[in-house]
């Protein structure tokens, strides 16, 4: 890691050096105060408005009071259906790209070019896709369907990556000593590689967690903005983020609650992307060794 | 050169006339090559392993032992890039036709790797995986199999009080044991072992010569060792390799006493000679 | 040996069934790059055919609803708000990416990779709300209305600087050490080294980084879409409202029927086309050896 980055001669008595060492500083001092700055104030702001009634009760008057209760559970019934379908997804093609193909196969690079432009896609282009393929010509409507499944689109390269990371880091030893126990490739992958890359594909599922919950413009025309308790997957909901924008945007004097909804977000972005951070850099670390 | 000119006349004569009764042999070799993408790594190797007995394969780095040996298994299949042409007979079988049931022929031949790869799992569930998966589901036979083999292999009491701990806590030298384990609660006919010691202190080394030694009766051992002295105290017959202009070719093998104390071949000789 | 993937082993049926399984839902993949180029195509040719490529430059406004097409202003304003937030994003990246790499104690620095990670994960909306209710009313207190293509770059640059570091930097850490020794070796100082030696070196992935971080700028809805004003004209100063092709789709999509919302799967077409364009000459650049 940083032991990498040779650290070079410290002191100089030129000025030059000097003041690039200046800048150097001032430049990360300003960029980590914009940082807390925001941070900060959303923060700041959205504590005082987090209370046991904010995150159980129903909004009320177009949000500006009452709680986030229905939006929480559209939120969950959203990403729940994303990874439901992304994560299974992700890992096969991962397994299949990784365990299965040869490298030079067309296939397999006709693949990873669709991941690449999967990747790139802007979000909105998402919503747009999910807006007319699940919304209009599978007839799903708005409804948690629909946004779960755009995110599930949206999502679904991240969540290969990821896995491909989690078995490019298995050793071959344990696909040589599998296969010299006389096991079929099935019972390998399902009993000894896809376990052993078990931390791959967790911090793909907790990025692809990350990326649904922090996603608005895909969900604006697919899963809507109806904030009461969904009854069902067929139903319209509004995710948490839909819910911050349209605070902020669309109704005056819903700051507040714009930001105590914010706060929610953040704090559980925070810890979700944290952990996938740590297991993520726990496989590069692996994978040095 | 040519001192290799006469390995053949050397091969053959041993061939015809010490190994000649085919149900004495585990293995019968026919002219086995094997290439890397365009490069030839194995060339023309003709070889008979006698059945319940010690086969130690010498030679120098590179030469292509445990290519070799991953061809008796037929573990050449996972690398995309490696062409096998010959014949390996495993009693009437040929492992490398398309009819053959590997999984048969994997499970009755066992191997063993230079560097102890158990599975990051317990030691039970490392033994109890290939139990499972051959089709072995009474947990009492289950348990009972573990345990037998563990004894055989000397673990039994060092790890009795741990079994469902990491396998990967214990010592290279326990692992390199559970790893003969491992390949024994699968009842091999036969155990192929790559460099087993190569990543091992002289006491660990000393219980699994113990282990082999043990084990010949029953088994039939092919063991790749760059240990001359290790080779001379476990070996009944012995193949000595040598790398040719960048292939492996089989220069000598015959019986350890022959091989050891009356070498035909000048490279035979000098290498014997030179690790003692 | 190293593995491969393509084992001949003997195939049981089991085998089978999970390879056919495998590569049906790897080419899910493909299926849905294809389903959504296909409907953005098909959706925009059926605008093409009414209406000439040249009204989405030459209009005299934008009215879909009542026929008119010009697109142009959002296209440009998109292009400007791309080209400032890189303008801005990127020098502070190398910036943040050295001090990481060459002045920053040992504790510090991993302290900032964490941060920056943790950053790039912060939803565009947070950023926009920010932009909304803190950073607007300090752009009007130097012009009004505050809604503006400055409030745009700005908070598109806080975004889009996490991204670009997180690059940058594990391409600095990625560097041979031998680089720097040698410099460090025939005496030029600290900074010397870093302006002679590392930036030069790390040319490509900075490159890389700018291209990343337009193509989510670009790509980017909400944040500009919350602090931008919307309104379609070709912006004079920074100071001025303007709308994004992004905010276009996000504004009008959810009511817009027949040609006009054919005009804005022509806007959703640009916009992909500029992305890939964009993915496009990355790849060949870095591809190209002559360019190191
Ligand atoms: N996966 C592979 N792809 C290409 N070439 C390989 C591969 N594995 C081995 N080789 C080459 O095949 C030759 C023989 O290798 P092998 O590992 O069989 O030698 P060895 O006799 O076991 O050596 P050692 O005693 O050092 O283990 C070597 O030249 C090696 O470079
Ligand atoms: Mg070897």
């Amino acid at each position: 890691m940083s032991e990498q980055a040779v650290r070079l001669e410290r002191g100089s008595h030129y000025d030059l050096d000097n003041l690039a060492t200046f800048i150097a500083w001032s430049g990360f001092i300003v960029v980590v105060l914009i940082f807390v700055w925001i941070l900060g104030e959303i923060l700041v702001n959205g504590i005082s408005v987090i209370s046991w009634e904010f995150l159980t009760e129903s909004p009320g008057n177009a949000g500006r009071s009452g709680g986030i209760l229905p939006i929480l559970v559209s939120t969950g019934v959203i990403v729940f259906i994303c990874l439901a379908f992304a994560l299974p997804m992700g890992v096969a093609t991962a397994v299949y790209l990784n365990e299965y193909t040869l490298k030079d196969s067309r296939f397999a690079k006709f693949i990873n070019i669709s991941i690449d432009v999967l990747a790139a896609i802007p979000s909105i282009i998402y919503g747009l896709f999910g807006f007319v393929f699940f919304n209009n010509v599978l007839g799903f409507g708005f409804s948690l369907l629909s946004g779960g499944l755009t995110l599930a689109c949206m999502v679904l390269p991240f969540v290969i990556r990821a896995s491909i990371d989690g078995l490019k880091a298995v050793p071959d030893a344990y696909r040589e000593s599998s296969t010299a126990l006389a096991m079929s490739k099935s019972a390998s992958l399902f009993y000894v590689i896809i376990p052993s890359a078990m931390p791959g594909i967790i911090a793909g599922f907790l990025l692809g967690i990350g990326r649904a919950l922090a996603e608005t413009a895909a969900l604006l025309f697919t899963s809507g903005y109806v904030d009461r308790m969904p009854s069902g997957v067929m139903d319209s909901g509004r995710a948490l983020s839909i819910h911050v924008y349209d605070l902020a945007m669309n109704v005056s004097g819903g700051d507040a609650n714009a930001y105590g909804s914010a706060f929610v977000l953040i704090v559980v972005l925070l810890v979700v992307n944290s952990m996938a951070i740590y297991i993520g850099n726990k496989i590069q670390r692996r994978q040095l060794r | 050169m040519e001192l290799l000119d006469r390995r053949e006349n050397v091969c053959e004569m041993h061939a015809e006339s010490v190994f000649n009764d085919s149900s004495r042999f585990m293995f019968c070799i026919d002219k086995l090559c094997l290439c890397y993408g365009n490069n030839m790594i194995i060339e023309n190797v003709s070889l008979n392993i006698p059945k319940n007995s010690v086969t130690s394969i010498i030679g120098p780095s590179g030469c292509g032992k445990t290519s070799f040996l991953c061809c008796l298994n037929r573990l050449t299949d996972l690398n995309e890039s490696c062409c096998v042409t010959g014949e390996v007979k495993v009693g009437d079988e040929n492992v490398y036709s398309s009819s053959v049931n590997l999984t048969e022929v994997r499970r009755k031949i066992g191997m063993l790797f230079q560097k102890p790869n158990l599975f990051p799992f317990s030691i039970w569930r490392n033994l109890e995986l290939p139990l499972k998966h051959h089709g072995v589901r009474d947990k009492e036979v289950i348990r009972l199999k573990i345990q037998n083999v563990l004894q055989n292999v000397g673990l039994w009491e060092e790890v009795e009080s741990r079994l469902h701990t990491p396998a990967l806590s214990l010592s290279g030298g326990q692992q390199q044991r559970l790893c003969l384990a491992r390949t024994l609660i699968l009842e091999p006919e036969v155990i192929l072992m790559d460099e087993p010691c190569s990543a091992l202190d002289p006491m660990s080394t000393k219980k699994i010569e113990e282990l082999i030694m043990e084990l010949k009766g029953n088994y039939t051992i092919v063991i790749v060792t760059h240990n001359i002295a290790q080779a001379k105290r476990i070996s009944d017959h012995v193949a000595f390799f040598w790398n040719h202009e960048g292939k492996g070719v089989l220069v000598e093998q015959g019986t350890a006493d022959k091989i050891f104390n009356y070498p035909k071949h000048e490279l035979t000789a000098a290498y014997v000679n030179s690790g003692a | 040996m190293t593995l491969s993937k393509n084992s001949t082993s003997y195939p049981s049926i089991a085998d089978s069934v999970l390879k056919w399984l495998l590569v049906a839902v790897g080419g899910l993949s493909i299926v849905i790059m294809m389903l959504i180029t296909v409907f953005i195509f098909t959706e925009s040719i059926s605008a093409f055919k009414i209406i000439d490529i040249e009204r989405f430059f030459f209009d005299e406004r934008w009215n879909p609803t009542a026929g008119e097409f010009y697109m142009l202003p959002m296209l440009v304003g998109s292009l400007l708000l791309m080209a400032g937030s890189i303008a801005i994003a990127v020098p502070l990246a190398v910036l943040v990416a050295v001090f990481n790499n060459f002045y920053a104690p040992k504790v510090l620095s991993v302290a900032c990779r964490r941060l920056v990670e943790i950053l790039a994960g912060i939803p565009s909306v947070v950023y926009g709300l920010w932009g909304l209710v803190t950073l607007v009313p300090m752009i009007i207190m130097i012009q009004s209305p505050g809604t503006s293509l400055l409030a745009g770059i700005i908070v598109l640059a806080i975004m889009i600087f996490p991204t670009i570091t997180i690059l940058i930097d594990s391409a600095i850490r990625s560097l041979p050490k031998h680089y720097i020794e040698a410099s460090v070796a025939i005496g030029l100082k600290r900074w010397s080294t870093i302006i002679s030696v590392v930036l030069p070196a790390l040319r490509k992935s900075i490159f890389a980084g700018s291209i990343l971080g337009a193509a989510r700028a670009i790509g980017e809805t909400m944040a500009v879409l919350m602090v931008c004003g919307n309104v379609v004209q070709l912006p004079d100063s920074v100071f001025e409202p303007m709308r994004a092709l992004t905010s276009n789709i996000a504004l009008e999509m959810a009511y817009a029927m027949e040609l006009h919302r054919s005009s804005l799967f022509v806007s959703a077409l640009l916009l992909l086309c500029i992305v890939f364009v964009m993915m496009f000459g990355k790849e060949m650049i870095l591809r190209d050896k002559n360019h190191v």
